[in-house]
């Protein structure tokens, strides 16, 4: 297997956590920061991989994620995982508590701890667990903040809910997806996949 | 002002047990703000260090 290069691993996640985008090569190189003429270039790539395919409409060609493809959706998969491990020392601590969560099947960290780091006044967290989960999941997080320096604002929803809220547009929501998925990448990938077929 | 002892609370004192304290144990009392100010700092120590590590 080849490497994949970081513009590579960008261009499939902005791919993957913008559904409601259409993104074509000048869209992608913007978000990504490269040329278009690189953009091209890797969407060339990923699509003899058969990760993405295109629809052209007019002249320009618009990219979406192949979720059908199984070998898409483990390549998705592991680039949230990469995506986990690489970022700011910082936001790996948060991630490293965040791991030790047993009664959450899913997790995502969004919000300003992702860009401004220790500066962020809170740490966002997307936690998915069902109703019966949600008073042991408190402790955790209490158990978290009790020797962190910044408070922990969960949102709690089951499974369904995200879906739902997805598929809804809710714009909080959207932008939440855009975040460092800690755990439960199945559960997320499953969530957003519908909006690519 | 947060007060720790060394015994439980529920535990009432004896002759026995006050004599015992002030002769080989130690009350400690602190102030809430000064406590609460430690609490802080030790977190922020553990943030730093843990930064360190991860860097």
């Amino acid at each position: 297997m080849k490497d994949i290069t970081n513009n590579e691993m960008m261009f499939v996640l902005k791919v993957f956590k913008s559904p409601e985008i259409q993104h074509n090569a000048n869209s992608l190189a913007k978000l990504i920061g490269i040329s278009r003429m690189g953009a091209l270039k890797i969407a060339g790539k990923l699509e003899k991989d058969r990760i993405i395919s295109h629809k052209t409409i007019g002249k320009t060609k618009f990219y979406r994620l192949n979720m059908e493809n199984d070998y898409a959706r483990q390549y998705v998969k592991f680039l949230l995982k990469r995506e986990a491990e690489q970022v700011n020392p910082y936001v790996r601590i948060w991630i490293e508590d965040i791991r030790s969560i047993k009664n959450a099947d899913a997790a995502v960290l969004f919000g300003s701890v992702l860009t401004k780091h220790k500066e962020a006044r809170d740490v966002d967290l997307i936690l998915i667990a069902d109703n019966k989960r949600i008073r042991k999941l408190e402790r955790e997080i209490g158990a978290i903040e009790g020797i962190a320096t910044k408070r922990i604002h969960a949102v709690y929803m089951a499974k369904g809910d995200l879906e739902d809220n997805i598929k809804k547009g809710n714009e909080a929501m959207t932008d939440a997806i855009k975040g460092i998925v800690v755990f439960g990448e199945d559960i997320i990938i499953k969530a957003i996949m519908e909006l690519h077929k | 002002m947060s007060q720790a002892k060394l015994e439980p609370k529920d535990e009432e004192d004896t002759t026995v047990r006050i004599r015992e304290r002030y002769q080989y144990g130690t009350d400690v009392k602190i102030n809430d703000t000064t406590y609460k100010k430690l609490v802080e700092l030790a977190k922020e120590v553990l943030e730093k260090t843990r930064y360190i590590i991860e860097k």
